[in-house]
């Protein structure tokens, strides 16, 4: 769904969309920069950034309640991702770099 | 509501028999139009609205019948839709609810992924970019761990021009040791070139 281009290869490796993506199947709270907040299981992420959440409840600005089966946040679109406390940020970055690099190898070079 | 065109290229969903909402207020029966460049919604008689993906925030399906009595594709939007010509300043952020709800529940799914799709041909621009190199082009090549590794034709166009002059040396002695293939346009099957940030080059055979 997601496409790699280079772009997002170079933001995946250097930015916090790396720690995002180490969060697949965590809940997660994430706050928009137009106050809505939305929380719900984390399914995807892109190297911008970009969320999707599965099972989520969206409360607008207003206190208005949405359940939805799927949700796409737009990376420019979040202000906060609250993680979940039981994670230990650092190790999950490291797990995910090398998941990441294993993944972007040409199939003959990967070990697996 | 304003006039519109319907899209005729590059439609990556197109619903028809598609309500819209906007924040509560009934848009009537149109057709939905998921495209590369926006996302349009129009009546049978050309009336209707477009919307920008640089200002969707959020897309999802929603199936909450408390929030809305039917299953909808629910979009939220950093503009105010219904309320265009009010001169809001841009500080104040403003949100609009649209919802989408087509006859058929099933498309629903579909109409997410297409959205999805080209939510990703529409990046955004980092305006406070840590990333933004004194160059024109950011070396996206560089980093923790970026690979800037072409094989074929590809390769050419990122190529610098002292990148340039340097695989057509290498390109040159291939030829003369009677292995690989010189030049015709560059055939880069049997060198790799990785660029770093300090500008040196390094080459793998």
């Amino acid at each position: 769904m997601m496409a790699t281009s280079k772009k997002e290869k170079f933001l995946a490796y250097n930015t916090l969309a790396i720690l995002l993506m180490s969060m697949k199947n965590h809940i997660l709270q994430v706050e928009t920069k137009n106050e809505s907040t939305i929380i719900g299981t984390m399914r995807d992420c892109d190297g911008y950034g970009n969320l999707v959440l599965h099972k989520a409840k969206l409360i607008t600005a207003f206190g208005k309640q949405v359940q939805c089966v799927e949700v796409h946040v737009k990376a420019s679109a979040i202000r906060y991702v609250h993680l979940p406390d039981s994670i230990d940020p650092i190790k999950s970055m490291k797990t995910q770099l090398n998941y990441y690099s294993r993944q972007l190898m040409p199939p003959k070079y990967q070990k697996n | 509501m304003y006039s519109v065109t319907r899209p005729d290229s590059s439609i990556y969903h197109k619903e028809d028999c598609c309500k819209a909402n906007i924040d509560s207020t009934e848009m009537g029966d149109g057709t939905l139009y998921i495209t590369e460049i926006d996302v349009v919604w129009c009546t049978n008689e050309n009336r209707g609205f477009k919307l920008q993906y640089g200002d969707i925030a959020v897309h999802a399906i929603s199936t909450d019948s408390q929030a809305f009595p039917e299953e909808c594709f629910y979009v939220m939007y950093n503009r105010n839709l219904l309320n265009e010509d009010e001169s809001n300043d841009e500080d104040e952020p403003s949100v609009s609810e649209v919802r989408f709800i087509p006859s058929d529940k099933d498309h629903l799914k579909a109409m997410f992924n297409a959205m999805s799709d080209c939510q990703c041909l529409h990046p955004d621009e980092e305006d406070d970019s840590d990333f933004s190199a004194p160059e024109d082009d950011v070396n996206y090549e560089g980093g923790a761990a970026g690979e800037g590794f072409y094989t074929g034709e590809e390769g050419i166009e990122h190529l610098t021009p002292q990148g340039l002059a340097t695989m057509q040396r290498l390109e040159a002695m291939l030829g003369e040791n009677g292995h690989g293939e010189s030049g015709d346009g560059g055939k880069l099957d049997l060198v790799a070139i990785k660029r770093f940030r300090s500008k040196q080059m390094y080459f793998y055979f």
